[in-house]
């Protein structure tokens, strides 16, 4: 069959020689792009007198409004020993009614718009969302103020949101990738700090609604929420309408807390969990970054840390890790890196999942591949073509609105200027190649780096000892 | 099966159904969604749809082929997926230096490579053999990478400020799809034509391993892709849904680089495929540059069909998949893909049974008694181009048994064959699909990937006005007919997950 088939192979290749005219072949054969010339609109920024804050950017060519509320209340707030909380708050808060109508009433009729709330919990942010056609505008916006300000928590639907959970951690082990960068945060932060810690089936199983009730009085306020708002709206009339809905809203909720600082020296090792049935190794190298914000301005390495991680490992099958471990040596089809500057320190990670023979070859490629980052600036059409793509897809925060408000909302709690995005294309193209490596250095320690691996350990201890002496871990309980 | 490091995601399915499709400016609708739009039809037999829209300066582009593991034959299944990741390594003028020198060394990798693969897959070759085999490998690959421009069709869309450069492949359609600043029209119009029309399938071999990580990656070390691909090869008997999309693991080290090729010549002819434009852009330029690059791709025969249907099933079948995981299972049914009408009333069943969380199955299983984590009812699985099935992913919850899970969604079921549905409750359904839709739409990526299926199906993208207007018609008799046509015993098919060393018991339903 095989010897037929390059018969038919060497005859159609033949055929395929006819030119195609003149057409060009090349994109240097191409006239110069015209430049754009095109800001997206900045979305405007006010606030309430009672603290909440708005990011509005109306567009009003597809009849669509989407809204998030933004509020300063992810897992980071979560109570020692009831981690979880703050997620299944805010699933409540969404799904349990509010005193004004039972949760089956209010949410047949905002399923009845053909719409639902969505909500997801991130570390510093809770952000619950819906998206609406805008005829629909004035109910949905209704619901979402009515949960928001004044929730029932029903007890049916904080039972459900809590059992989800609950199964989510005893399930978590079957993701290897996202169980794996859990386990590595602890790891670096340690089991017990508020950027690391997860939630125990002994703690979700201790939670009760009286706990949602109060984490709600805590941190569900005003001057921790932003409202973000993209779509088909009539600005006007959408400002009395916010007026009329969240003018009464005065919760003051408790102070920030102090958060345990993030350890000083980033955490070394090489630590092995042996997960036996895995018959592909889940690889992470990594270590402690900077702050986001730094003497009240955006840490001057921002810049120079994208450009250098998408040279490295987030820019696609060009970046450093994706060319030599999957493209250049077929060893992976996920491999890549990413990082975080943090409120206290964020994370870099360089990442692959590999067949369990290939592991130790794997490990040493991404080591050096950071060193190699780590030892010399740049190439210079590496650096062209890395800014060049950062900048020129800011082109796509103008299609995307309703992702654009959201990230602005996000960004504004963490800190960041108001007018960070709208100068970051042109922070992005100063940065050069002497600044990608000097923070490269400030940043990358490939031989001090924390190496993870989830796995059978009976196939991987030895490949692993290579590099040092290797710690291995039970796999833990949910 | 998407391509690049797509991590796993719990419990994402990876599959997309065509549930939630259909959408039109009919008086009865709420929405006015405007499907403006423009067909054009080269005489290479190639369609494109032209979706010009007010914003920002950019557009998706998006080329379909109506082939995937549909058109896959055992032995070779995966070979639709491989050829997708082959699309990316190349032309004869991208991602080479100097083609003519570099040919020549192409096709001896083909010879020896595809020998040393024959040689393994049938272990017949001798050690000696496969080492002389594998060293002249090593060195007809060194030799060509002198030539190669490593991947620089994704460096000229990423410096061009592309996003989300990516493609798909599954039981019925491949896709190719980037997104790019406006400027950029002819730059798109460039590569991708020249992508369809003489693709090189350079690092074939290499590749080849990367698409077995990904299947170790997606199947065999993922509980719902290993559920899933047991699942759907039980309820198929005869009918090409029942291979695996990204290919069975030994297909896959069988797949040669000759037949990879003759998979392209045979199946990616330009009459069947798809391109679509949905962004803002200048329609008048866009066609003259249609025509100026995709014009004179040859035209070529159509691809054989798919002719084998489905026997009817006679009883019910059920699979025991062993994973190292908790409880979750499957249940499907087979039934027609749209536009059979009885579809439309499958699609409303969908979203009354699992859509949000009013549904009648997270009320009575998530919120209620608790006995699942996820219920998840998805209409046409694994694909829509064929008759397909109507399937449930249940996850359980830690207490919760198969026998009580089914007996509940049995229950669901044979409420809808003895109970009308009340008018409030279809409403709502329909208004859910409406909408999913209309969100759809605004999004357009997802509005080219809708046109270009509904295009496929029935050969105008604009049917998706007579689909949504189809279903406001739906009545209450309509669903319980159905759901008495398809819900039956002996149409059904159960899969359930056990752990290792753990055999299932008997389950008597």
């Amino acid at each position: 069959m095989i010897a037929r088939a390059s018969c038919i192979v060497l005859l159609v290749l033949a055929a395929l020689q006819a030119p195609a005219g003149d057409l060009p072949v090349r994109p240097e054969q191409l006239p110069r792009p015209e430049p754009l010339r095109y800001t997206p609109t900045p979305p405007i920024r006010e606030a309430l007198p009672g603290g909440l804050r708005l990011v509005l950017l109306p567009d009003r060519s597809i009849p669509l409004v989407t809204i998030h509320a933004v509020v300063r209340a992810g897992s980071l707030y979560d109570p020692p020993g009831k981690e979880g909380l703050a997620r299944i708050t805010a699933g409540t808060l969404a799904r349990g009614g509010s005193s004004r109508q039972p949760a089956n009433a209010l949410n047949e009729r905002l399923e009845s718009l053909g719409a639902s709330f969505a909500t997801e919990t991130r570390r510093e942010v809770s952000i619950l969302s819906v998206e609406l056609l805008s005829k629909d505008l004035d109910a949905g916006l209704g619901l979402l103020a009515e949960v928001l300000t004044d929730p029932a928590f029903g007890a049916p639907q904080f039972e459900a949101e809590r059992a989800g959970l609950l199964e989510e951690r005893r399930r978590r082990a079957e993701a290897p990738f996202d169980f794996s960068r859990e386990e590595f945060r602890k790891l670096l932060y340690g089991p017990k700090s508020p950027w690391a810690r997860t939630p125990s089936a002994a703690g979700l199983a201790a939670l009760s609604r009286e706990d949602c009730l109060a984490f709600y009085r805590a941190r569900y306020t005003p001057s921790r929420t932003v409202l973000a708002v993209a779509g088909d709206f009539d600005i006007l009339a959408f400002r009395r309408r916010l007026a009329g809905l969240f003018g009464s809203w005065a919760a003051e909720g408790d102070p920030e807390p102090l958060f345990a600082p993030a350890p000083e020296v980033s955490p070394r090792g090489i630590f092995l969990m042996d997960k036996p049935d895995l018959t592909q190794a889940t690889i992470l190298m990594g270590e402690l970054t900077g702050k986001r914000i730094v003497d009240g301005a955006v840490n001057p390495d921002r810049y120079p840390l994208d450009v250098l991680n998408h040279i490295l490992g987030g820019g696609g099958f060009n970046s450093m890790l994706m060319r030599e471990i999957r493209s250049n040596r077929g060893l992976a089809y996920g491999t890549g890196s990413f990082y975080s500057l943090g409120k206290d320190r964020g994370v870099f990670v360089a990442f692959c999942q590999t067949a369990l023979e290939n592991t130790g070859a794997v490990i040493g490629l991404l080591r050096q591949q950071i060193a190699a980052a780590a030892a010399r600036p740049p190439a210079s059409a590496d650096l062209a073509r890395s800014k060049s793509s950062l900048v020129k897809a800011f082109v796509f925060d103008g299609r995307e609105p309703a992702e654009a408000v959201k990230r602005a909302a996000v960004m504004g709690i963490q800190g960041y200027p108001a007018d960070y995005r709208a100068r970051y294309a042109g922070q992005v193209e100063d940065v050069f190649s002497e600044e990608v490596l000097a923070a490269a250095r400030r940043t990358l320690h490939p031989e001090e780096m924390l190496l993870f691996v989830l796995g059978p350990a009976d196939a991987l201890e030895e490949p692993l000892k290579a590099y040092g002496e290797v710690t291995i871990l039970p796999m833990p309980e949910p | 099966m998407i391509r690049r490091w797509c991590l796993p995601i719990l419990l994402c399915l990876p599959i997309l159904a065509l549930a939630g499709a259909g959408a039109a400016p009919d008086q009865s609708l709420p929405v006015d969604l405007s499907l403006e739009g423009e067909t054009l039809v080269l005489d290479n037999g190639m369609t494109f749809i032209l979706l010009p829209r007010t914003g920002a300066p950019v557009f998706s582009g998006h080329i379909a082929f109506e082939v995937g593991s549909l058109d896959t034959v055992p032995g070779q299944t995966g070979v639709a997926h491989m050829f997708e990741h082959m699309v990316f390594k190349g032309t004869r003028h991208i991602g080479t230096t100097d083609w003519e020198k570099e040919r020549p060394l192409l096709e001896a990798l083909q010879k020896t490579g595809d020998r040393l693969t024959l040689l393994k897959a049938t272990g017949e070759g001798t050690d000696e053999e496969i080492a002389r085999l594998e060293a002249e490998l090593a060195r007809l690959n060194e030799a060509q990478h002198a030539y190669i421009v490593k991947d620089e069709v994704d460096r000229i869309y990423s410096e061009a400020g592309g996003r989300g450069f990516n493609a798909s492949t599954g039981t019925d359609y491949t896709r190719y799809f980037v997104s790019l600043p406006s400027n950029e029209l002819e730059l798109w119009m460039l590569i991708e034509s020249q992508r369809i029309r003489e693709p090189v399938l350079r690092e074939f071999f290499s590749e080849r391993d990367v698409v077995f990580e990904e299947r170790r990656m997606r199947n065999d070390n993922h509980p719902v892709g290993k559920l899933f691909e047991h699942f759907t090869a039980t309820a198929f008997l005869a009918h090409p849904y029942r291979l695996s999309p990204i290919g069975w693991a030994s297909d896959i080290l069988a797949l040669t680089q000759s037949g990879t090729e003759v998979f392209f010549h045979e199946y990616c002819a330009p009459s069947n495929a798809v391109g679509v434009l949905c962004g803002n852009f200048d329609t008048a330029r866009a066609k003259s540059l249609i025509y100026k690059y995709f014009g004179s791709i040859p035209a070529r025969d159509d691809p054989p069909p798919v002719v084998t249907k489905e026997p009817p099933q006679e009883a019910e079948r059920r699979v025991s998949v062993v994973f190292e995981a908790n409880p979750m299972m499957m249940v499907g049914f087979h039934k027609p893909a749209w536009p059979h009408e009885d579809d439309l009333s499958m699609d409303l069943i969908q979203v009354i049974l699992t859509d949000g969380v009013t549904s009648r199955l997270y009320r009575r299983m998530v919120e209620g008694d608790g006995s699942v984590f996820v219920i998840q009812a998805i209409n046409g699985v694994p694909g829509t181009r064929c008759d397909n099935l109507f399937a449930f992913l249940a996850v359980l919850s830690g207490s919760a048994t198969y026998e009580e899970v089914e007996a509940a969604l049995y229950e669901e079921l044979d409420r809808l064959k003895s109970e009308p549905v009340s008018e409030a409750e279809l409403e709502k359904a329909k208004t859910r699909i409406l909408s999913g839709l209309i969100h759809q739409w605004a999004r357009p990526d997802d509005a080219a990937s809708l046109a270009a299926t509904y295009q496929f199906i029935t050969g105008d993208w604009r049917s998706m006005e007579d689909y949504l207007r189809d279903i406001q018609r739906v009545r209450p008799e309509d669903i319980i007919e159905a759901a008495r046509t398809y819900f039956t015993r002996e149409n059904r098919t159960v899969a359930h997950l056990v752990k290792p060393a753990e055999p299932e018991k008997e389950v008597g339903q």
